[in-house]
């Protein structure tokens, strides 16, 4: 079954001549539990493709659908809720809170939506990452690549149907850089969720299932 | 080493860093202006009024002398010239006192007295407690000086030096009239309070010399200025070396009470203080925050070779711009604000309208000073932060990141609210500076507030005034020289009694009676009231029974003196059985004896009572306190006997009436007072009158309480202001810091609302701790510094300001619920993924 569906989508910015257009007519589908990299050179659009899926922005034209909802079609509070429920985003350069823990850092979306917190789940998921002793460590005082982890856990913490990765080993070095691509692949084989990475790394786009190639806002397959 | 000579380098650093903190510098001026306006007032009101009170005392004194010797010889003077104790010696002499002087013109009781000073008495003592001398001191024989309130009392307003008056007076044993000529006129402080009716006449040196063999009854009186802070010892030893002759007296008078106690002094401090902490507070915090944002921004200047000491140039050079500024402008307003209100405050504030001083040199110095080291100070620490900064640590710094000094423990269904909890708190070095800071600014508030709404004028008038209106005999006053006269004669009582709206008249008489003296009685009295004057053998009233006299006080017995003295029979006080004795010792007159006494009437000349007419005797009754001896006017060895008006009315018909107590109703008040008022002008008697009205007294106190609210609520206003800019101040910033935090939030799925939802908890979280210091330790503050308010005001009544404390704690809750709305709202004004890339 397909869990994302991308039709015709575009992304245009500016105007006249100075518009650039992002996304030009992509249409896509991934299977649901899919790990999929997205790979292309800087400014091809794989972001821009990313926050679209993920609902930080809107498209231009065209519709992105996730678990069988229009998200285009959502306001910006429908988008958020929709995001916090359903997608977990993992970033580059983190983006920890700096003044909360990891513990903190990881059940915000739980906070945000008044749940409970499973310690149980909690439990299994920092095991799996390798980060139980750095539960009430600031990120200041943990390497880049526990960063990621607790950013991955962050991620996981609401069991999100998809997981969206955005280059989340560009700041890692090459055995982290594994180690969290590996962690992706396992946690989304584990609770049969769907990953989708963007990366420069041809390397680290092979372990995925299938790789999806963007250039010049088009997807090249 | 390389040289690191570079000021024009840090400069010029320094302009392009403060060009690109424009939100800040706006801020950061606005908080000094505020600061130097609140400084410049709190000096120009406190040096004005300590300088215009001194002067007022000094025209009180009519001399700038402060000790006198009576009849010195020219030896004495001598000493006195070359003791390093003394500063100026001034002779006057009051060459025609006895008998009186009369002017021709008069139809008024004044009593003239003609008077000379010497150079150095008028020039050093008398001038300089003078207002708006002209012409000259008179040189000439027929020459004489007056003050302007004398010639108003000639019926002269508009005096011309030249003009001629003629006055009779005896010299010797003739009886002469003289034409003198006015060489000049003063205005002085209305000295008929302090010397009954008698008007001084200044003459010239030249006249007393002509006149030598017949001013046979010149009282002459050395004038004396000793230096300050001269030790009790130094006073003996100087009149030691006097070697004083018989009957010579050396008087020194006491220091005029400064009003700088200790108490104010501490107030003022403690006010002073205040504006500099708030001051310092907001000043500091906006650098700080600015150091904050801006860590990146000097790593990068370390990384490219900047040292510490340049970084911190580039600050300190940016305080210096701001603090030129700031302290112009707000100096500048201090001063028109209090050329505006100073003398508003100080005629409201002092009892004449004399000697108002402006603002001057040391309070600007004072106020730019103050400024300058608050500024200086606040900016220092950020600078020397900045200067320390590693530039590896400042590339990894992260904004929110290094406060965090909480440790907060893990919940299972944790809230908004407790996230805020755990904001606000974490960081405990901010949240301290901003409640206090915002702690501070409040507790001035109310705490003015609380001094000027307890100042209770009722209560004022209630603790000085048992009447209304009170009308005073003025010969009767203690220490008339002159002789007691019945000014309230029967055609004014009877004007008085016949007036609408007046519900009760008392009066209280007065009879000179010379007592028997009987050892039994007075002994132990007398020997109290007498021990320490060493002439005086209390048996020696028994040789000398004309002197021991005193005075007969009859009263009316009111229902509150009923009340208030209830073990005392007034039946029988008011039958005439029994008197009251005005003692506060009831252990050295006995209840139960009996006073058998003469009337008598007072010789000025040798100082002894005359007794007339039948002998009386009372029986002591009980006692009253000895408030009751001012209604008399002489201390005398005897006790005051204090009677009831019947009595008295009954064996002296001609007692002097010295006090007339008027009860008004209280919607007449007004009306009233001006026509007792206008009796007492058109009364022959009008100069012998001293009118004492509580609707003028509380009216008097309703402006200075409105000029002191007005003065104290700008101040207040304006420290509160500190505090909310400063709150406000925090509260965007801290949002502005934030930011990265707020778009990863909404990234991962908290929307606009819960992130406003934080951020408003979080400020009503500092609300609600600041109005619990306010409640804490601000009432405490406010406490200490009315009890220390209350000491020098001492009728003021404590009103706890609880109106103002809820229209502040009203607008800031205002402030606290919609600046996170705006601020947040400013922030999200780009998209997620725009705010996303900005913050990498």
């Amino acid at each position: 079954m397909d869990i994302v569906t991308v039709r015709n989508l575009y992304k245009k910015y500016g105007s006249k001549e100075n518009q650039v257009i992002a996304l030009n007519n992509i249409t896509l589908s991934i299977q649901e539990g899919e790990f999929v990299a997205i790979i292309g050179f800087s400014g091809s659009g794989k972001t821009t493709l990313l926050n679209m899926i993920g609902g930080l922005d809107k498209p231009s034209d065209g519709e992105v659908i996730i678990a069988g909802k229009k998200i285009n079609q959502f306001n910006e509070d429908e988008r958020t809720l929709f995001r916090r429920r359903n997608i977990g985003f993992v970033f580059q350069s983190y983006n920890l809170i700096s003044n909360l823990t990891a513990y903190e850092n990881i059940i915000l979306p739980l906070q945000a939506d008044g749940e409970n917190v499973n310690e149980k789940y909690l439990n299994d998921i920092v095991e799996i990452l390798g980060i139980k002793n750095k539960l009430d460590s600031l990120p200041r005082n943990m390497s880049g690549g526990q960063q990621q982890r607790v950013a991955i856990a962050r991620a996981l913490i609401t069991k999100p149907a998809i997981i969206l990765a955005d280059e989340p080993t560009g700041n890692l070095d090459s055995k982290a850089s594994l180690e969290v691509i590996n962690l992706l692949r396992g946690t989304c084989k584990k609770y049969n969720q769907t990953v989708i990475m963007i990366t420069h790394n041809d390397n680290l786009a092979q372990l995925a299932d299938r790789i999806v190639r963007i250039e010049d806002g088009i997807v090249r397959c | 080493m390389y040289q690191n000579s570079n000021l024009k380098f840090v400069w010029q650093l320094s302009k392009r860093n403060y060009s690109s903190n424009k939100e800040r510098n706006i801020v950061s001026i606005l908080a000094i202006i505020l600061t130097s306006f609140m400084l410049m007032t709190i000096f120009t009101v406190g040096f004005s009024y300590i300088k215009s009170y001194d002067l007022q005392q000094l025209q009180l004194l009519g001399t700038t002398g402060n000790a006198t010797l009576d009849n010195p010889s020219d030896k004495q003077i001598a000493i006195l010239e070359n003791n390093n104790k003394v500063k100026n010696v001034g002779i006057r002499e009051d060459v025609i006192q006895a008998g009186k002087v009369e002017y021709s013109g008069d139809n008024t009781r004044l009593y003239y007295a003609l008077r000379y000073y010497d150079d150095i008495e008028w020039n050093k003592h008398r001038k300089p407690a003078l207002d708006n001398i002209v012409g000259k001191y008179p040189r000439d024989e027929n020459e004489i000086m007056m003050s302007s309130w004398v010639l108003k009392k000639m019926g002269v307003t508009n005096p011309q030096i030249g003009e001629k008056y003629e006055f009779s007076y005896n010299l010797g044993t003739e009886q002469k009239v003289k034409e003198f000529v006015l060489s000049g006129y003063f205005d002085e402080y209305d000295n008929s309070i302090k010397d009954g009716s008698v008007a001084y006449v200044l003459v010239s040196k030249k006249f007393v010399e002509d006149n030598k063999e017949l001013l046979t009854q010149t009282i002459r009186i050395a004038d004396i200025s000793l230096v300050e802070n001269i030790k009790n010892i130094e006073i003996e030893n100087l009149e030691d070396s006097l070697n004083l002759q018989e009957k010579q007296v050396f008087s020194v008078n006491p220091e005029l009470q400064s009003q700088m106690t200790v108490e104010v002094v501490i107030m003022v401090c403690f006010i002073i203080l205040c504006i500099v902490a708030c001051g310092y507070l907001l000043i500091y915090n906006i650098f700080n925050i600015s150091i904050t944002n801006n860590i990146h921004y000097y790593g990068q200047l370390k990384v490219i070779g900047i040292t510490k000491n340049q970084i911190k140039g580039i600050l300190l050079w940016q305080g210096i711009k701001l603090a030129i500024y700031g302290v112009l402008i707000g100096s500048l307003l201090g001063y028109l604000f209090s050329s505006f209100m100073v003398p508003i405050f100080l005629n409201s504030m002092l009892e004449k309208k004399t000697g108002i001083v402006a603002c001057n040199m040391w309070v600007v110095i004072g106020t730019v000073v103050f400024t300058g080291i608050t500024v200086f100070i606040a900016i220092l620490k950020p600078a020397v932060i900045a200067g320390k900064i590693s530039p590896i640590e400042a590339i990894r710094y992260e904004k929110n990141a290094a406060n965090r000094t909480r440790k907060v423990k893990r919940r299972k269904r944790p809230t908004i609210f407790q996230m805020a909890i755990d904001n606000v708190l974490g960081d405990k070095k901010r949240c301290f500076l901003v409640l206090l800071s915002m702690t501070l600014g409040i507790t001035a508030c109310i705490t003015i507030g609380a001094l000027v709404t307890s100042m209770n004028t009722d209560n004022y008038v209630k603790s000085n005034m048992d009447s209304d209106i009170e009308l005073k005999n003025k010969t009767t006053a203690l220490g008339y020289d002159n002789e007691v006269a019945q000014v309230f004669d029967v055609e004014f009582i009877n004007s008085l009694k016949n007036m609408e709206d007046i519900r009760e008249i008392s009066m209280i008489k007065q009879q000179l009676v010379v007592p028997m003296y009987e050892e039994e009685v007075f002994g132990r009295y007398v020997d109290t009231m007498l021990s320490g004057e060493e002439d005086i053998d209390p048996t020696y009233f028994k040789s000398y029974p004309n002197l021991f006299y005193s005075q007969m006080i009859g009263i009316e017995v009111t229902e509150s003196l009923k009340n208030e003295y209830k073990d005392v029979d007034w039946n029988a006080f008011e039958d005439g059985q029994i008197c009251l004795i005005p003692c506060s010792k009831p252990e050295l007159i006995n209840k139960g004896d009996t006073i058998t006494f003469q009337l008598g009437s007072y010789e000025n000349s040798t100082g002894k009572a005359i007794m007339t007419g039948n002998k009386y005797s009372i029986t002591i009754g009980g006692y009253l306190p000895e408030s009751y001896n001012n209604y008399g006017s002489a201390r005398t060895a005897a006790p005051y006997v204090v009677v009831s008006q019947k009595y008295i009315n009954s064996i002296a018909k001609d007692a002097i009436i010295s006090n007339i107590m008027i009860k008004v109703n209280k919607q007449a008040e007004k009306a009233v007072n001006e026509s007792v008022n206008k009796l007492v002008v058109n009364s022959r008697f009008s100069d012998g009158i001293v009118v004492v009205s509580a609707f003028e007294k509380i009216e008097g106190l309703k402006q200075t309480k409105i000029t002191l609210f007005g003065m104290g609520g700008s101040l207040a206003v304006v420290l509160a202001l500190i505090g909310i800019i400063n709150f406000i101040n925090v509260i965007n910033t801290s949002i502005i810091e934030r930011s990265r935090d707020f778009v990863i939030m909404e990234s991962i799925g908290l929307t606009k609302e819960q992130i406003m939802r934080l951020v408003t908890y979080e400020s009503l979280i500092y609300f609600a701790l600041t109005m619990l210091f306010v409640l804490t330790v601000g009432n405490g503050i406010l406490l200490f510094v009315y009890n220390t308010f209350s000491s020098i005001v001492t009728y003021a009544e404590f009103s706890y300001p609880i109106l103002l404390l809820l229209g502040i704690g009203f607008l800031l809750f205002l402030i606290c619920y919609f600046v996170p709305k705006i601020a947040i709202g400013k922030n999200f004004s780009s998209t997620i993924v725009e705010r996303l890339k900005t913050n990498e």
